[in-house]
């Protein structure tokens, strides 16, 4: 086979590739509002009808903050944000100062898990029956808000999961046109994702609390490829919690 | 738009004893009727007549120690007879009034007055039976309307009918109300009614002395009024002569005028609870006018929940529906079978079958479900009930098979949790102790029949959707009330919810929850979820408003501060805590923000908040109780 011929060959292959990653709903690109986050990524915005992973380096990195700062550009859309607090701990003041709409704000907080409360008398088994029934729950509502075309966002804390469930979650997204933020520990880095976008959030240490707080963000994995391995620099006002771009 | 008849039938208590006992050849006038003995109350779990009671002791404190006087008739009430009191104060002051001048006058009158007056008789109160004469009459009132209801307030003296749309049927509303009212004297009793555009108005209106209409009798009623109010007790004669000339039994409000038409009356008639009413006694308001004219800011702060609701349904603002009776020919589909089912395949098969029965039904009716509940027959005749509600009442079979069955394996799987079992070996694992068969029997039990039985409500209004749109087929606020119905009816009702900002300075009370599905679906508003449903999913201009927090809050605020141990503080500033069990050490802490309550308060908050940053970049949110000095890790900036 000549060159040409194999590069013709190669370029017809990659039109079909990309015919058939089609997604069943039109995948939009939605800018975050802050140019340096945007620069980074590979569309140079957050896309609609997808998964993506905020994967906290600790606790208190500000993560979540960050999620729902570049979700709130995404409510322009109609359809609501559904907050999935499993452990009953979400805030929604802190939200609203990333200009979140409180009236937009769907609030879903299935069975409490025992990881903040501590775990109610009775033998192991039947504590354990207990955590994997909430669990359970817990990833069933995602599933069920992920296949709901009323929703525009959700975000919700997933420490651990299967793959299948990755998948399912993918496979409602690609029909509804819902976003899925998952905010994830750190642990999850080394394993395999199944999500659109992989971004890691951690916050440089700081020993005088009047200096801006900065945020270093980088996109680990994604399905159109990394743009390049920079990462992005944000700043965080002190005594606002509102991120703005670096 | 929406019209709605009230009718009230006054002293109702009395007036169902009196006609009772006229049917059985009675001719008794003078009755009372009286609260049953301590240790003869009604039973528990009488559900609505548990409420009648309770509010009448709360209303009658002399009720708490022994039987006392509730309603009596105007017979009873010229011997000296009041609600309220004992009823051994009230059988010593049920004697004849004999007094020697007024006795000349009125043997001078008429020989009627010269007779003398029967004793009272004083029967005990049967709260239940005074609502389910209510409901019976009810029934007599369903060719008027397609919705009749109960009133919501304990102690029901009141029908409500929807007419919106049912007036030309009968050649306008003052024929239907001149209908209704003859087809009730007819049948025995006497009513006062009303038609306006909401049910706070037309309770109002109808719940209200005519004092108004007062200052147009003529003086000569007045003056002979007033003559015995120095005794205390008004002449039966003069007051019926007041009441028949001023009484009117049918007010009609024109469309849009209720507001207007409340605004005189007294604040008695706005369903405000007791705890409310003292409040506004003390503050000097006396009319719905001055209550509707209060700043809605500060109400939340002087009232109760349920107070501000009543003000705002009053003023037009929060939509109130009318909760439908249920109906003596209700909607409804059976199975049952000699081969008894069992597990959970067999019990989605038969509610398919029975949900499709269900959705024809609705069809044909023209109605739709906002509730269905549903029985499952077990052995040895035991019944074991679910309840299913969705957010928008639909006709959708799909939709009510998918809310039962969802709500039938969450029963089910908790149960076998609850019990020591696996799920496949409970055995009579229920608790019949209290008499109420849970679904636990459904997983050792055959079930024999099952029956679903749904609440009829209207038809929600039909969106027109936009043909030519790319998402056409999606409404976000139906796909929203879909969702919605399901989740709650897996996770429960209190678990999908909404957020409202509070003014508290307490971090844990800056926000209110509301479930979106309340668990008593009857006290779901139809037009109020319509209107929550389009905030939730429709974009506007608001929508980008900057945050007003001028200081920081973190996404994870935990539910119990967790303490810091003391010897971790060091010169009067934590250096180490612990969070999600691992220790953290803090390198810098900020300036205080104090947060505190106003005395009053009933669990005060006296708090130096601060931001204490790790080593690892991680920032936390911590206190310090300025009472008791110690030190808690109450949130992540996560």
């Amino acid at each position: 086979m000549s060159a040409a011929v194999r590069a013709q060959t190669i370029q017809s292959l990659r039109r079909q590739l990309i015919a058939s990653q089609q997604k069943q709903t039109d995948q939009q690109i939605i800018t975050t509002g802050l140019s340096a986050f945007d620069a980074i990524l590979p569309q140079h915005g957050l896309p609609t009808a997808s998964v993506i992973e905020w994967i906290s380096e600790n606790c208190g990195q500000s993560a979540a903050s960050l999620a729902f700062r570049a979700a709130v550009p995404m409510l322009k859309l109609p359809g609501c944000l559904a907050v999935l607090d499993d452990r009953h701990q979400f805030h929604a003041i802190a939200a609203q100062a990333q200009g979140m709409p409180l009236a937009r704000l769907l609030l879903i907080r299935p069975t409490c898990l025992g990881k903040s409360s501590p775990p109610s008398s009775g033998s192991g088994v039947r504590i354990r029956q207990r955590l994997s029934l909430a669990e359970n729950e817990s990833l069933w509502a995602i599933e069920q808000t992920a296949r709901c075309p009323g929703v525009r966002v959700i975000i919700a804390w997933l420490d651990r999961t299967t793959s299948a469930v990755m998948r399912r979650l993918q496979l409602a997204v690609e029909r509804s046109g819902v976003t899925v933020m998952l905010i994830r520990p750190s642990a999850v880095l080394s394993q395999p994702s199944f999500a659109d976008l992989r971004i890691h959030v951690r916050s440089d240490r700081t020993d005088d609390l009047n200096e801006t707080r900065t945020l270093v963000v980088k996109v680990e994995r994604s399905r159109q490829g990394l743009l390049h391995e920079g990462t992005a620099v944000l700043r965080q006002q002190p005594w606002r919690e509102q991120i703005l771009s670096g | 738009m929406k019209r709605l008849l009230c009718i009230r039938f006054p002293n109702w208590p009395v007036q169902r004893l009196l006609r009772q006992l006229r049917n059985e050849g009675n001719p008794l006038t003078a009755i009372a009727v009286h609260t049953a003995p301590a240790r003869n109350s009604p039973k528990s779990g009488q559900g609505d007549s548990d409420c009648d009671v309770q509010f009448i002791r709360r209303y009658y404190p002399a009720s708490l120690n022994g039987p006392a006087i509730i309603a009596a008739s105007m017979d009873a009430w010229t011997r000296g007879v009041r609600p309220g009191m004992p009823l051994a104060e009230a059988r010593s002051m049920a004697v004849p009034v004999v007094r020697k001048s007024s006795q000349k006058r009125s043997e001078r009158r008429s020989e009627k007055s010269a007779q003398q007056p029967t004793a009272v008789e004083f029967f005990e109160w049967q709260p239940h039976r005074d609502r389910a004469e209510l409901i019976q009459t009810a029934e007599l009132l369903r060719r008027y309307a397609p919705i009749v209801g109960l009133d919501s307030v304990p102690l029901p003296d009141c029908l409500l009918l929807d007419v919106t749309g049912c007036a030309p049927l009968f050649g306008g509303e003052s024929s239907l109300a001149e209908s209704v009212l003859r087809d009730l004297r007819l049948a025995g009793w006497s009513c006062r009614m009303a038609v306006a555009g909401s049910v706070a108005a037309v309770r109002a209106l109808t719940h209200t002395d005519s004092a108004r209409r007062l200052t147009a009798v003529s003086s000569k009623a007045v003056s002979g009024a007033h003559t015995d109010a120095r005794n205390g007790r008004r002449t039966p004669q003069q007051l019926g002569s007041a009441a028949e000339m001023t009484e009117l039994p049918i007010q009609i409000i024109p469309p849009g005028q209720h507001v207007d038409e409340l605004r005189p009356l007294p604040v008695e008639a706005a369903r405000l609870e007791l705890s409310d009413l003292e409040i506004l006694q003390h503050l000097g308001i006396r009319r719905i006018g001055q209550l509707l004219s209060l700043p809605r800011e500060d109400l939340p702060s002087r009232l109760s929940d349920k107070g501000v609701l009543r003000i705002q349904q009053l003023a037009d603002v929060i939509d109130e529906d009318i909760q439908p009776l249920p109906e003596a020919n209700p909607i409804a589909a059976d199975w049952s079978s000699d081969e008894p089912a069992s597990g959970m395949n067999d019990f989605r098969y038969i509610l398919q079958h029975l949900t499709e029965q269900l959705a024809g039904q609705l069809l044909r009716r023209h109605v739709a479900c906002s509730r269905v509940s549903c029985e499952f027959r077990c052995a040895a005749g035991v019944t074991v009930k679910l309840q299913g509600s969705v957010v928008k009442p639909t006709q959708s079979a799909e939709l009510l098979h998918e809310v039962l069955c969802l709500k039938l394996e969450s029963e089910l799987t908790l149960a076998s949790l609850q019990s020591q079992l696996p799920v496949s070996a409970v055995a009579a694992a229920s608790d019949l102790s209290n008499g109420s068969p849970s679904t636990a029997l459904l997983l050792s039990s055959p079930v024999f029949a099952v029956r679903l039985v749904a609440v009829s409500a209207p038809i929600p209004p039909s969106r027109q959707k936009d043909l030519f749109s790319r998402s056409q087929h999606l409404v976000p606020e139906e796909e929203l009330s879909s969702l919605i119905a399901r989740l709650s009816s897996r996770l429960g009702s209190d678990a999908v919810m909404r957020v409202t900002p509070q003014a508290d300075v307490r971090p844990e009370n800056s926000v209110h929850c509301l479930p979106l599905l309340p668990p008593d679906a009857s006290e779901a508003s139809p037009g109020n979820l319509d209107a929550v449903l389009q905030l939730l999913a429709e974009p506007t201009s608001d929508d980008s408003a900057a945050a007003t927090c001028l200081h920081p809050r973190p996404v994870r605020l935990l539910a119990t501060p967790i303490p810091i141990a003391s010897l971790d503080v060091v010169d009067g500033l934590p250096r180490r805590l612990l969070c999600d069990g691992r220790p953290f050490e803090l390198c810098a802490v900020s300036a205080a923000e104090r947060l505190q309550t106003g005395w009053w308060t009933d669990s005060p908050c006296h708090r130096d908040y601060h931001q204490a940053v790790a080593t690892t970049g991680s920032r936390f949110w911590i206190f310090k109780d300025l009472v008791t000095g110690a030190w808690f890790l109450h949130g992540v900036f996560d």
